[in-house]
């Protein structure tokens, strides 16, 4: 198979080796001088682009041509900036035959903060020999304020950059200042009640073009505050200073244990972040060349630091308090509701009570029940609905049993007191007692342990029923754990039964069938003796259908045969002998009578 | 006819008999594990539980009580008392308001006679009357067959009412909340009930808890998958729950 073109390839040398070998000699040593022609080295930088917003990457390409072999520096420090070597690739350029490589040595710059920066002239030392770019002039554009929440340049790997806190003022948002990473903690109120449920709102920023995980959960402890657990984290997306953050937001409620000046937060975590590094000096330029920019990626891990808020916490006014106050701070209303509406005596009746408002809600505790007397009750039960993790507004309904000693036509009251912080003052709530009806029960009546009083009139006396006894019951009734239709001894007679209407039909049918063939019969047997009263019927005719009848009535008693046999011999005397075809009337009667006398026993 | 409705009456009594002697196969006796199903014992079970201060469980045995005799008045009050002590509210749902005025039993059985009275009638009436009549008179015998229908089918929806009604159709499904003894909640190292028991988004051990359960309560078994089962409440909310807190209505053991 191999051979074939090798065999051309011979032909081909052989018709070059005479007249044309001097001349491709020539052109392929022209051809290899030229590809190793020293060529002049020539050096410069340039910039992907002069002008660049905050935190955005600008790549920076040295390239170095006519040179075999280029030192270039892995790192330019520039204050500022971040300016470390990424990759290299290589060109080989052939033109009119002039053969010329240049190599290709990239640079990423992170800008650090917002100016314009100089990045001074590279030395390069090329085939032995030195050679510098040209400055390039770089402007960052954003906010010219060196933020102290910056991120610290260098940084060495695994080592932890703890950032300074924003510098913000509290109760308002602080500057991104063009960092690639940073924390708000927001709080709307600098003065609050001692008790008083504030949300509080921590955001966690981190630019988009950079992949960022968090290490550890959020520290975010206080001394003299009760902290709520935070909240799922929202994600979403903001744009500060035409840079696009990565934004996590984390709500909680706070609320301060004593008066006093308290300080809030800072929140921290940490995070693992990933920025582009230096091609390590033992990767190979093509090793470096083929993992590109994605290869050089470092993980740093870096503390995230909140600002520190400082509130002040006051405590709750003892003048006007209420005595049923028990601590519910915030603005609320209160809704009342008995369940059920009629209920007989002996038989349990709920009262839901409803606080629904913005506040600490979790907190309240029951209401105070008025007027009380007549009904036993029992520990509540109680439930918080929060529809919005994120707001103050919720809803605690407390469920409270209780059972009527007497007949009651109306449920409890109850007083509620709670302090607006807005207006600085107490606030007393009340629900009216729900209307109750009394249902008399006769179950109730009929057994001893019942309330006798179930049906006395409401005006009447009331009077405590007897501790109900409770006695063993020694009589057992066993019963079945299985509803009666699903029983098996009722599906068996379902279906006996269903097998038994089926038969009972199928019998009533055929007798309906029989009977319906004997009626047939007797309607034909009618209308052949009515032909055979007829004096006006051939004597053929007659004949024929005499011998039909007696051929019918024969059926049901063939032993009489001798009583009709003398019609059956008339007929064949008619039919084969050589009388003529006349019937008088005294034979027509005749046979008739025979026939009647065969059906009827006597005579016509 | 006289045959037919004696045969009738043979066959109704042949399909009785079994019903009660199913009934009384289980002859009382007040000793050994074996668990008796009769309504009493389950009340007398209730009592002893209240009387060593185990209220769920006292309302476990009074509940089942109620199921296999949903007319036991003293099981009934007593149950309302636990629940109110227990703090567990008494939903009168229209199921249980229609069995305490007539019995599931009852009904069943008056629907089954009105309903196969009714057939066989029909198929009499039909061949021997309706067939072959005369007009005027098979016009009467149509009338009669239509009343006759109509008492099938009442006779049918009452029997059907019955089985609706009757608690023992839903008990299979119903799950009471009965967490096990905790040591560890009583400051007094007694075993005591946990109070609640978390409902679950998900089955695992710390998923978002949807609600706190009372012990005692009344849930609807969806579905069981090893150690969680998939629950619904009363309210209507779904969760998962331990299946080890749960107690089935019906003893497993019957």
């Amino acid at each position: 198979m191999c051979l074939l073109p090798m065999t051309r390839y011979s032909l081909l040398f052989t018709r070059l080796r005479q007249p044309f070998l001097p001349l491709f000699l020539g052109f392929l040593l022209f051809f290899i001088s030229s590809l190793f022609a020293a060529s002049e080295v020539q050096v410069s930088a340039e910039l992907s682009r002069h002008r660049a917003a905050a935190g955005e990457m600008v790549q920076m390409d040295l390239k170095v041509t006519g040179a075999q072999e280029a030192d270039v520096p892995h790192k330019i420090a520039v204050d500022g900036l971040q300016i470390n070597l990424a990759g290299q690739s290589k060109q080989v350029q052939i033109v009119n035959f002039a053969v010329s490589s240049s190599s290709l040595y990239s640079y990423i710059i992170i800008p650090l903060r917002s100016g314009t920066f100089t990045i001074p002239s590279i030395q390069v030392r090329a085939d032995g020999k030195y050679f510098r770019t040209s400055p390039q002039q770089l402007t960052i554009e954003g906010s010219s304020t060196t933020s102290n929440n910056s991120i610290q340049t260098p940084l060495s790997p695994g080592a932890a950059a703890t950032l300074p806190p924003v510098r913000t003022t509290p109760n308002t948002k602080p500057s991104s200042n063009n960092q690639i990473a940073f924390s708000e903690l927001i709080v709307p109120k600098k003065r609050l009640y001692v008790g008083e449920v504030v949300p509080a709102e921590i955001r966690f920023y981190v630019d988009a073009h950079y992949n960022a995980s968090p290490r550890h959960g959020i520290d975010f402890s206080n001394e003299g505050l009760l902290v709520e657990r935070l909240s799922d984290p929202l994600s979403s997306t903001e744009e500060r200073n035409g840079i696009l953050y990565n934004v996590a937001t984390f709500h909680t409620f706070i609320s301060a244990v004593k008066p006093g000046p308290i300080n809030v937060g800072p929140a921290k975590l940490d995070l693992a972040i990933d920025l582009p590094a230096s091609t390590p000096a033992d990767v190979p330029d093509i090793v470096a060349q083929l993992m590109g920019h994605a290869g050089m990626m470092q993980q740093h891990s870096l503390t995230l630091k909140s600002n520190t808020i400082s509130l002040e916490a006051i405590s709750l006014p003892s003048e006007g308090r209420p005595d049923h106050f028990s601590g519910a701070i915030g603005e609320f209303h209160i809704d009342a509701m008995a369940l059920p509406k009629k209920y007989t005596l002996g038989d349990p009746v709920t009262l839901a009570i409803t606080i629904d408002g913005d506040g600490n809600v979790k907190a309240i505790s029951m209401p105070e029940l008025t007027d009380t007397n007549g009904w036993k009750i029992y520990p509540p039960t109680d439930r918080v609905d929060a529809p919005d993790p994120g707001s103050l507004h919720g809803v605690k309904t407390f469920e409270i049993s209780m059972i009527a000693q007497e007949p009651k036509t109306s449920t409890p009251g109850s007083l509620f007191s709670y302090f607006n912080p807005t207006s600085g003052k107490y606030v007393t709530l009340s629900t009216k007692p729900q209307p109750l009806k009394v249902i008399p029960s006769a179950v109730a009546a009929a057994t001893p342990s019942s309330a006798m009083n179930a049906v006395a009139p409401v005006s009447s006396p009331p009077v405590i029923p007897p501790a109900p006894q409770t006695l063993m019951v020694k009589d057992y009734s066993p019963r079945s754990w299985q509803p009666l239709l699903q029983r098996k001894e009722y599906l068996l007679a379902t279906g006996a039964l269903f097998l038994a209407l089926l038969v009972w039909s199928a019998y009533l049918g055929f007798q309906r069938y029989q009977k319906r063939e004997s009626l047939v019969l007797q309607q034909h047997l009618k209308k052949m003796w009515s032909e055979l009263q007829d004096h006006q019927l051939a004597p053929d005719l007659f004949y024929k259908t005499a011998v039909l009848y007696a051929e019918e009535l024969l059926k049901k008693d063939p032993s009489r045969f001798s009583e009709l046999e003398e019609i059956f011999k008339r007929r064949d005397e008619m039919n084969y002998g050589a009388r003529e075809t006349v019937l008088r009337p005294q034979e027509r009667q005749k046979i008739v009578q025979i026939l009647n006398v065969f059906q009827h026993g006597h005579h016509s | 006819m006289k045959w037919s409705l004696f045969f009738l009456i043979a066959l109704f009594g042949y399909g009785i008999t079994p019903l009660r002697a199913a009934d009384a196969s289980n002859p009382p006796s007040t000793s050994g594990p074996q668990i008796i199903n009769s309504p009493e014992h389950f009340y007398n079970d209730g009592l002893e539980a209240e009387a060593r201060g185990d209220l769920a469980d006292a309302s476990l045995a009074l509940r089942r009580a109620l199921v296999l005799n949903p007319h036991f008045s003293q099981a009934r009050e007593k149950l309302n008392e636990l629940l109110g002590k227990m703090g567990i509210p008494i939903q009168a749902t229209w199921r249980t308001k229609l069995v305490s005025l007539c019995s599931p039993d009852f009904l069943v059985i008056i629907g089954s006679l009105l309903a196969w009275s009714a057939s066989f009638l029909v198929v009499w009436i039909f061949f021997t009357r309706y067939l072959g009549a005369q007009e005027s008179s098979k016009k009467r015998s149509y009338f009669l067959l239509l009343s006759l229908s109509f008492i099938f089918l009442l006779g049918s929806a009452l029997a059907f009412l019955g089985t609706t009604l009757d608690p023992r159709t839903r008990a299979a499904k119903i799950v009471i909340v009965l967490p096990k003894y905790d040591f560890k909640t009583s400051p007094e190292h007694r075993e005591e009930r946990p109070a609640t028991t978390p409902l679950r988004s998900n089955p695992v051990e710390n998923g978002p808890i949807l609600a706190s359960i009372p012990t005692g309560s009344l849930l609807l078994l969806q579905s069981r998958h090893g150690v969680w089962s998939y629950v619904k409440m009363e309210s209507g909310q779904k969760g998962w729950i331990a299946t080890s807190a749960l107690q089935p209505l019906v003893p497993e053991t019957k």
